[in-house]
């Protein structure tokens, strides 16, 4: 088993300050932390599969009273099955490494849906009818107010549509 | 900001918070207390220097206390996402450790030189004469008062702000000790960003004015952390800037 994913990233959250409030204790605008996260691959190989050019996104979800972080994993529809099989595994933590320790932040995976997910550089997340996020671009690492940030997750009891809340850029390289 | 942490993490998280940041924290500010008040405590005094009582190792000493009292807490955001990263793997107390080491790396390597700056500053200029304008204090203050304006430190401001995504910049598989170490470190630089010049400012009033450090280290901390805050740092750069009129010609 091994792999080797780089690429950007996005976070977009219900947060006032920081994204992942919920972890720093900083209280979220509304009930709980929903957080989008969308990596975009732009070079990387998992078992020798080839999985450039693809976005994973998983929408995290932690309320306010300690519960356990729950995550709705998506994956592109234009992925074929080999590429789908080893990204849910290696986001899920299941390929060890560096991952394993991010899915931490991410906790139990309760479902993985695939779908389209469209990421224009800078501007606009959609991912299927499920989420839909309008963030300025920003340098990486660097915190910017999000222009919208609707969700329709049911199974995260995540339905939500604000504005003005965190969205960050940033970068990425996992290896193992 | 704690109360809400405590709610949600539960005791094993309350503990671990309690270990690597406030008994820490609460130490440091109890050691400067200490030395802003006891007699040996002028060995590690900044504002004794002028006085040739201070001995510049022990200066850095108090500096490295002070770092502790005054920036862990600010770090706690950084360090509650890293740890839970961290959290299924044995040695993850020992990384954490790291994140700390490289970040107190960092700073006291600042402090090494603004100390030393500050002392070949003292061998050149005289102190001024009483009633005389320190021209030093007014630069330092309308220089700090202006920093809070720029693009750099509103960017380091919100690098601080996005513990995950700072994670996942730096933690890529390699060497593990070494990545969490090399975190701490660009952790480091970027509280560095934005918290200098009021440390500057800090070393212009004295080091050892426990009343002024607990000041800076809440708006150091408020300004961090607390929600909406862009107005408080613009604030703060107003009262630095009438501070320096106010030393220059009040």
């Amino acid at each position: 088993m091994s792999y080797d994913v780089r690429g950007s990233l996005l976070e977009v959250c219900t947060c006032d300050v920081n994204c992942a409030c919920c972890w720093s204790g900083d209280e979220p605008s509304g009930d709980a932390c929903d957080r989008v996260v969308a990596w975009q691959i732009e070079a990387g190989h998992v078992d020798g599969v080839d999985v450039s050019g693809i976005t994973v996104a998983m929408l995290g979800s932690l309320d306010q009273h300690g519960a356990p972080v729950k995550s709705m994993m998506f994956l592109p529809s234009s992925a074929n099955d080999a590429q789908a099989d080893v990204l849910a595994d290696l986001w899920s933590g299941k390929k060890g490494g560096p991952m394993a320790d991010l899915a931490n932040m991410l906790g139990e995976i309760v479902g993985v849906e695939r779908t389209s997910i469209e990421y224009h550089d800078g501007g606009h997340l959609v991912i299927g009818s499920r989420i839909d996020a309008t963030v300025p671009a920003a340098a990486n690492g660097a915190v910017v107010a999000a222009g919208g940030y609707r969700a329709d997750v049911p199974e995260l009891g995540a339905s939500f549509s604000v504005s003005g809340q965190r969205a960050v850029h940033g970068a990425f390289h996992f290896a193992d | 900001m704690t109360s809400a942490f405590q709610q949600q993490r539960g005791a094993p998280q309350r503990r671990w918070l309690i270990a690597f940041v406030v008994l820490p924290a609460a130490i440091a500010w109890a050691l400067l207390y200490w030395i802003g008040s006891s007699p040996s405590g002028r060995f590690f005094r900044h504002d004794d220097l002028a006085n040739s009582q201070a001995v510049l190792p022990l200066v850095l000493v108090g500096w490295v206390v002070m770092i502790a009292a005054m920036m862990l807490p600010t770090t706690a955001p950084l360090l509650a996402v890293f740890r839970k990263v961290v959290s299924s793997r044995p040695e993850q107390h020992r990384l954490v450790g790291l994140v700390i080491a490289g970040y107190g790396v960092v700073w006291t390597m600042v402090g090494s030189f603004a100390i030393l700056l500050d002392d070949v500053l003292h061998a050149i200029f005289s102190p001024p004469a009483p009633g005389d304008v320190s021209w030093l204090m007014v630069t330092v203050l309308a220089g700090a008062g202006i920093y809070q304006f720029t693009p750099l430190k509103k960017r380091c401001l919100t690098s601080c702000r996005s513990p995950f995504v700072f994670v996942s910049r730096h933690w890529h598989g390699g060497n593990a000790n070494w990545e969490a170490f090399l975190l701490g470190v660009a952790h480091g630089w970027y509280c560095v960003g934005c918290c200098w010049t009021l440390m500057m400012v800090m070393f212009a009033l004295g080091m050892g004015n426990f009343g002024w450090m607990v000041a800076i280290a809440a708006v150091m901390a408020v300004e961090k952390n607390v929600a909406k805050a862009a107005w408080l740092g613009h604030l703060i750069g107003v009262v630095l800037l009438g501070s320096a009129v106010w030393v220059a010609f009040g």
